[in-house]
């Protein structure tokens, strides 16, 4: 298997050497060499700058693009760990880092945009793959002669080293892997382009390759990284926050001004070939709104972190692209049932009887979100998702549910992230229509980082935030999210017995060694069914993605993650 | 005590005092950040495949979380006197660079913003003084009153509105210079470093970009100094001391100076004060034009539960702040000596 | 908060009426202010629509039915702008009153005792400094540390807006205390065998009160304007509470295209409630000065 969609390879300046390592932080220190040419160029071709002064830079492989963004991740390490979860750092890591794997672009539905295709994983470092007839073992051949930013070559050893250092890493999650590899000892070096997986269990192999293809499987230029190891950190954790040029991604980072500005400059080594785009300048912008009149405006090619309801504004404007796709995150109400009322599966079906699906998509989202029916990606192969009952919003029947249940009326805390106000707006929507079928709800506004803790630790009654499965694989979607044993993977630590008959349904379905074959979907589905019904956690709906850009920006990614992959971006001749 | 000390004791106990309070600030900021709700390990720990207490311990030590509080507080301090304030587990950067590479820009912003409104208060004050226009008056006066009763964040929103978006006069709130202009870096004060660097085109670029902010901060801040001057001048154009120099035939000038001396040490007070409380609150200008400072970085440390970097922030702010306040009780001791505590008039 | 916090009083003359005015003419200035005051007890009955619910689709433009329009939710913005009066007038007393009775004490406290010698001086002298020390924490870090810490109630964001506007209240009075410590009458009070605390609050007080109490109506104004800044930066009430600096912050984004209806009403709301208490700062100043001075 090789990869069908490498971008255009372009010309570009190239940026070798020791340079990219310092190339740090601080203020604003460009690297020495290369790109300082490029630099000047991009100076001399947008000198001054007046208002509305379209982003101009010169054609071809030197074009640079500009993006308005709410925030920069805090560091350039691509392990997990900070901010893991925002999606400052996942962009991050789609674009500093690679791994073995990843699924192929496909046309999505809106023009000059890409999907990605969740039922197939293509080379990416590795320049193929391939799968022992048991379903166990995966051996994977990496490109030859593919090096880091910094002109390491890229070798069987650093696979080993990049898992062995992830299995060292305090904040790194070894559980996902739990379902079927065993880490750094699981892995075997056939030669010095060719490595062997070892798996437990031959169901766990998509998930498997979904892992390798997230940030979870990213692999590192293990030279560069030990070259700063130190006796108290021996995998160069500490140096690896504040440096780049070690991740094998399309782009690396040269220049940056903490919280307000990030220069990605293309990465000439790059699997695909250099990508089209010689440099992205990521530019902090704090409010929604200005962020979205700067792209109406000329100023910025692309903006992130968009509302729905600007997004709904510049629907009409010709040249702005505002994308749809089938969207991924989604919204989720999780009910924590380790305590009164949400103990109880008649007051949860209650409450999803009562959320009112329809005002919140329209309302709040302004008609740029779907409705989410269970949490399995819609487009799995043999996964037939028109089964499933659809959420509606049933005053009567919340009330029937409650009085069986024993209550005439219930009240509770659902909580919040300051952070997302969508879901601030989205709680007082949920408040003033549940009132109807018997709830009293108090809306509690946390800190993104109380609210976190929170989560974690199922402290609250009911919370709600944004969500998604970063693996789009059956698998993934049903096991990540319900773990048993008051896990902190676990938000709703749903355990009942809904939960246990989910379970027996699910390893049923995970023994089987291919999760996407006609056996495997019938059981996805059964799960899911007795998910919705038991609603630990209610699907409100999925948004859509939060990006808009310029009408000549092309190869707009909407990925698992909601990251822009800026190595695929290509400007559209006019 | 010899009579040098004896006479400059007001001035030499408060310099000698000043790094014993930054010391007990320090303790006292170790323990109220630790007081922001939410856990920083829980905060970092990625939790989405679920973790053990044995990956929280781990996190909480490669954190430099472990044992307790008062074990980190030894470590917090043992690091202070080295005049280190440790390595934020966020970014991974020493706390010190953090904020120095931040500070700056924001002191840069403040001080030119306190000038501008210096500047207007007194051409304010000396407009109210010397003329007798009832209606002139009547605008000030109301000017005065509608400044004071707006956020800045509104002004600013209102600002960009209006020159950005409807007139496009003024260049996107994209940050200080053309998103592919590099800032030259010398002091870490970016209008000085252009200057320093002789880079004339990003100087011009800035100065475009500060032009609404900086009217903001002026617009918004001036009343209160105005009105603190005024209160002081009208108090001080009719007071013994300015009859005595008019009736023994001072010039225009001098009487003018003087009254403006007895008349501002309040004022003086309040800009210290008003530096201090923007260093901190010129971070939602800041955010809307894109300037980052050094507030923002207190935000992001208090979303990311980053102690290291919050605790180490208030040391360094707090002890600028101390700084700004002692120099505003130097300067109003010297013009009035009766602020002098512990000291009994000389004469 | 970038609000400055030791707001003055208005000058006197600008604003006395003339010495034999009617006394309807000194009470004028405090009329818009007594409005307010009106409108917050009745606000809850004369709204049109329950100002915590969903009642419209959300974003409308203002029309006939809903005169300001609706928020980003579909609440009515007419109804909640009238409503938040009640929180942010409640909320500012509490501050004002916390603030400046603080003030008042600490400030005595300090003053008297900062010049004396051996440990009440050490006191006085540490304790100005630890004033100090509050005022160089930015106010965001205390909002969201006492609002973290108890919740984000009207209570706690009134003490953590106290706290923050405390300080000036402190210097004001301290600074007078140190004035008028020295005075003639406050030795003759002490010759003639008063104790120190009955010189402190029978002659000092009195005398010091005046630049903290005036400056009050100014924090009341103030303590608005930082509320709406904190709401900017995510530390408000809980929603839907109608509370205009966060209305103004949550319409902020929608300003830029389009939507200026959800942040202009609570804006000019807010500055209405502070340019009458500012009105009021007058008729204070005019009240505490007796006509010998």
């Amino acid at each position: 298997m090789t990869q069908p969609d490498s971008p255009v390879p372009a010309p570009i300046l190239s940026a070798r050497g020791e340079g990219i390592m310092n190339s740090a932080f601080g203020r604003r220190r460009f690297i020495a060499g290369g790109l300082s040419g490029l630099g000047l160029l991009a100076l001399a071709a947008c000198g001054g700058g007046g208002a509305g002064a379209a982003s101009g830079g010169g054609g071809g492989g030197n074009r640079s693009l500009v993006v308005a963004v709410p925030a920069l991740a805090p560091t350039l390490d691509g392990v997990v760990g900070g901010g893991g979860l925002t999606l400052e750092s996942f962009e991050m890591n789609a674009n500093l880092q690679a791994g073995l794997v990843r699924n192929p672009y496909i046309t999505g539905k809106t023009e000059n945009t890409v999907v990605q295709d969740f039922n197939t994983y293509v080379g990416y470092v590795a320049e193929s793959y391939e799968v022992s007839p048991d379903g166990l073992t995966y051996t994977f051949h990496l490109r030859p002669g593919l090096t880091s930013p910094l002109g390491n070559a890229i070798t069987a050893d650093d696979v080993l080293w990049s898992f062995e250092r992830k299995w060292n890493t305090p904040t790194y999650s070894k559980t996902v892997w739990q379902g079927g590899f065993a880490g750094p000892q699981a892995i075997s070096k056939v030669d010095d382009r060719t490595v062997a997986f070892t798996l437990t269990n031959a169901g766990f192999g998509l998930t498997f390759l979904g892992l390798l293809a997230n940030l979870q499987g990213h692999i590192y230029d293990s030279t560069a990284l030990k070259q700063h190891a130190t006796g108290a950190d021996p995998y160069a954790l500490e140096w690896a926050k504040a440096n780049g040029g070690w991740g094998l991604g399309p782009y690396h980072v040269t220049a940056q001004t903490p919280d307000q500005e990030m220069v990605l400059t293309a990465n000439p080594n790059y699997a695909y070939g250099a990508p089209a785009i010689g440099q992205v300048t990521l530019r902090v912008v704090g409010d929604a709104g200005t962020r979205a009149s700067l792209v109406a405006s000329g100023d910025v090619d692309m903006a992130e972190g968009i509302r729905p309801t600007d997004q709904a504004r510049l629907a009409n404007n010709d040249a702005v692209v505002v994308p749809e796709a089938d969207p991924i995150e989604y919204v989720d109400l999780t009910l924590v049932t380790n305590k009164a009322p949400f103990d109880d599966e008649r007051v949860r079906k209650a409450m999803a009887l009562a959320v009112p699906y329809e005002q919140i998509m329209q309302q709040i989202y302004a008609g740029r979100a779907v409705q989410m029916v269970g949490n399995i990606n819609p487009n799995t192969r043999n996964y037939d998702v028109s089964q499933l009952p659809k959420p509606s919003s049933d005053v009567a029947r919340a009330k029937a549910l409650l009085a069986e249940a024993g209550h005439d009326r219930i009240a509770y805390t659902l909580s919040v992230s300051t952070a997302t106000q969508d879901l601030v707006d989205a709680c007082v929507l949920v408040q003033s229509y549940a009132r109807e079928a018997g709830f009293d709800i108090t809306i509690d506004q946390k800190t993104a980082a109380d609210f976190s803790t929170m989560r974690n630790n199922a402290t609250g009654q009911a919370i709600i935030y944004r969500n998604r499965s970063q693996v789009q694989t059956p698998t993934y979607a049903c096991t990540i999210f319900w773990k048993p044993n008051n896990d902190a993977s676990n938000p709703s630590r749903w355990q009942d017995a809904s939960a246990a008959r989910f379970w027996e349904v699910v390893n049923r379905a995970q023994a089987i060694p291919d999760p996407l074959s006609p056996e495997a979907g019938p059981l996805w589905l059964e799960a899911q069914k007795i998910l919705v019904d038991s609603s630990p956690e209610i699907f409100v709906c999925s948004i859509q993605p939060s990006q808009i850009f310029r009408t000549d920006v092309g190869g707009f990614t909407y990925r698992s993650e909601n990251a822009i992959d800026f190595g695929n971006i290509t400007i559209l001749d006019a | 005590m010899t009579p040098f000390l004896a006479r400059h004791r007001w001035w030499l106990t408060r310099t000698l005092v000043l790094p014993l309070h930054i010391a007990v600030f320090a303790s006292v900021a170790f323990f109220l950040v630790r007081l922001v709700p939410g856990d920083p390990v829980m905060a970092r720990v990625d939790a989405s495949g679920g973790f053990t207490q044995e990956d929280y311990a781990r996190a909480a030590e490669q954190m430099g979380l472990s044992g307790s509080v008062w074990e980190q507080f030894g470590r917090f301090w043992s690091e202070l006197i080295t005049f280190d304030l440790g390595t934020s587990p966020v970014t991974g950067r020493p706390v010190w660079e953090e904020v120095m590479t931040r500070l700056p820009s924001t002191i840069e912003l403040v001080t030119l913003g306190l000038l501008g409104s210096v500047v207007l208060a007194l051409v304010l004050a000396l407009i109210t003084v010397s003329t007798r226009s009832p209606r002139l008056h009547a605008v000030l006066r109301g000017y005065g009153k509608l400044a004071g009763s707006v956020p800045d964040f509104a002004v600013a929103i209102l600002g960009l509105v209006l020159f950005f978006v409807v007139l496009q006069v003024i260049p996107a709130p994209l940050g200080r210079v053309d998103p592919r202009m590099a800032l030259p870096d010398v002091t870490g004060f970016p209008l000085l470093d252009s200057v320093i660097t002789g880079r004339w085109d990003v100087l011009e670029a800035m100065v475009a970009r500060y032009v609404l902010p900086l009217s903001v901060l002026v617009l918004v801040h001036t009343p209160s100094l105005w009105r603190q001057l005024s209160l002081g001048l009208s108090e001080q154009v009719t007071a013994a001391p300015t009859l005595f120099k008019v009736a023994s035939g001072a010039t225009r000038l001098s009487v003018y100076l003087s009254v403006l001396r007895r008349a501002s040490a309040s004022s003086v007070v309040m800009l210290g004060a008003m530096f201090g409380g923007l260093i901190g609150g010129v971070v939602v200008i800041e955010e809307l034009f894109g300037f980052g400072g050094v507030g923002q970085f207190a935000i992001t440390s208090v979303e990311q539960l980053d102690f290291v970097g919050l605790q180490g922030f208030l040391v360094v702010v707090a002890g600028l702040c101390l700084l700004v306040f002692f120099l505003v009780d130097l300067v109003n001791m010297i013009l009035d000596p009766r602020r002098r505590p512990g000291v009994r008039m000389d004469g | 908060m970038t609000e400055v916090l030791v707001a003055v009083p208005t000058p006197v003359a600008a604003t006395a009426p003339r010495r034999g005015a009617p006394a309807w003419r000194t009470w004028l200035p405090a009329l818009p202010f007594a409005v307010l005051v009106l409108l917050t007890i009745v606000a809850r009955w004369v709204v049109p629509f329950d100002p915590e619910t969903v009642v419209a689709p959300a974003n409308l433009a203002p029309d006939g039915t809903h005169l300001f329009g609706t928020d980003s939710t579909g609440m009515d913005v007419f109804s909640r702008t009238i409503a938040a009066a009640q929180v942010n007038l409640v909320m500012a007393v509490l501050v004002t009153l916390m603030a400046t009775a603080i003030g008042l004490v600490l400030g005595l406290v300090l003053g008297m005792n900062e010049a004396a010698g051996g440990a009440r001086g050490l006191f006085g002298r540490g304790m100005t400094r630890f004033t100090d020390l509050t005022d160089a924490v930015p106010p965001l870090i205390v909002g969201v540390v006492v609002v973290g810490l108890f919740g984000p109630s009207l209570v706690s964001l009134s003490v953590a807006l106290a706290l923050i506007l405390m300080p000036n209240q402190v210097r004001l009075t301290r600074a007078e205390v140190l004035k008028v410590r020295g005075d003639a009458y406050v030795d003759a009070a002490r010759m003639a065998g008063l104790l120190p605390w009955q010189v402190m609050i029978r002659h000092v007080l009195p005398n010091s009160a005046r630049p903290a109490i005036e400056n009050s109506s100014n924090v009341f104004g103030v303590s608005i304007i930082v509320s709406a800044s904190l709401g900017f930066l995510g530390v408000g009430l809980n929603p839907p509470t109608p509370e205009w600096g966060v209305m103004i912050s949550n319409g902020i984004s929608d300003v830029m295209l389009g939507g200026w209806w959800t942040t202009l009403f609570p804006a000019l709301a807010l500055c209405a409630a502070v340019s009458s208490a500012a009105l009021l700062t007058g008729v204070i100043t005019r009240l505490t000065r007796s006509p010998g001075q």
